[in-house]
């Protein structure tokens, strides 16, 4: 029997979770009851710190990320067989590095984290620009480069 | 509990995008969502109140985003999005208020699960979810919403922006590992 086989016959599957009676009825009635004014898009102007910069930040991840795998396949040698099952340790293994130095850089840099640190350190896009020497255009912020942009000054 | 919208999809995002109409179409997204986005979120951070508070956060966060949402993606997918960066956000602010390490599994969100009075498990219960709250943060994800959800992996793929294959590999690593902690102890 597959492992998940025993797991569901000895455990099941439901996590034991309960919810008081009539819970989502009154659930659906307070958000719907707390929802503030209909939402105008926002003017890139009026966008904050991190949806200014966002673009670029994906941008420079989409680099590094291509910049890595061309340093992996650069120092690839055939003589050498390179085992996928510990993704981390190949790459590790092509650049000619110890494991341990290449570990931080798959630290997954969860965009969620770098919003509320950007947010927390930066209240103006000029801050911003002048800490790092960037001139972030206006009109590139309003590319939009995923479905759950959002600013959280606003909620 | 995998999950079919008995909705009009397309019609229910041009309606949340007019002003005139999103009030009533929230409604309808509400009633369609709210519950498996609750499960979802419940299952992350265990505590009823928890997730209380951050469903309330999700939907919020989704009303004064509707204009982000150009309706490429599922709206249960958007959604589910907004709940997983919600829930894992509220978690490392545990950790932190906590003082655990970022690294620490999230156990400890299940210390104090007898005072919760909306979990009605057994013995059973609490050992399977100790297992499943040691497992690294991605291979729980695709663990919930598999094993508990049994949701397609194209789905959780949409969800997670993970390939199928990579999905695969990381429920049948989650599955070995908690079958270890469990059937072997």
């Amino acid at each position: 029997m597959r492992q998940e086989d025993q797991l569901k016959e000895k455990y099941g599957t439901d996590p034991g979770f309960r919810v008081p009676d009539g819970y989502f009825d009154d659930l659906n009635a307070r958000i719907a009851a707390s929802l503030p004014a209909y939402p105008e898009a926002p003017k890139a102007t009026d966008m904050s710190v991190w949806q200014r910069i966002k673009p670029y930040v994906y941008m420079a991840a989409m680099f590094a990320g291509i910049w890595l795998m061309m340093q992996v396949f650069h120092n690839v040698t055939s003589s050498e067989s390179l085992s996928l099952d510990n993704p981390p340790a190949a790459i590790a293994q092509a650049l000619e590095f110890d494991q341990e130095e290449i570990y931080p850089y798959f630290t997954i840099a969860n965009d969620y984290e770098l919003e509320e640190e950007v947010s927390a350190n930066y209240d103006s896009i000029e801050e911003f620009e002048q800490d790092f020497g960037y001139n972030l255009k206006p009109e590139f912020a309003t590319i939009e480069v995923d479905d759950v942009s959002h600013n959280p000054a606003s909620v | 509990m995998a999950y079919t919208p008995p909705i009009d999809e397309k019609a229910l995002v041009k309606q949340l995008q007019d002003p005139r109409t999103a009030s009533q179409a929230f409604d309808t997204l509400l009633k369609t969502y709210s519950q498996p986005v609750y499960w979802q979120v419940r299952k992350m951070v265990v505590n009823h109140d928890d997730a209380n508070d951050l469903v309330q956060n999700v939907f919020l966060k989704a009303w004064n985003n509707l204009h982000n949402f150009r309706g490429d993606a599922k709206l249960s997918t958007w959604l589910f999005k907004i709940a997983i960066n919600e829930s894992i956000n509220f978690i490392n602010k545990e950790k932190q208020r906590l003082s655990i390490s970022d690294d620490a599994d999230e156990s400890f969100l299940l210390n104090n699960i007898e005072a919760d009075s909306y979990f009605d498990g057994d013995d059973l219960h609490k050992d399977l979810l100790k297992a499943v709250a040691a497992l690294p943060e991605k291979q729980k994800l695709v663990f919930n919403m598999r094993y508990f959800d049994d949701m397609k992996y194209e789905e959780i793929s949409d969800i997670l922006g993970t390939s199928v294959g990579a999905l695969k590999a990381s429920y049948h690593h989650a599955v070995k590992k908690v079958s270890e902690a469990l059937l072997q102890s």
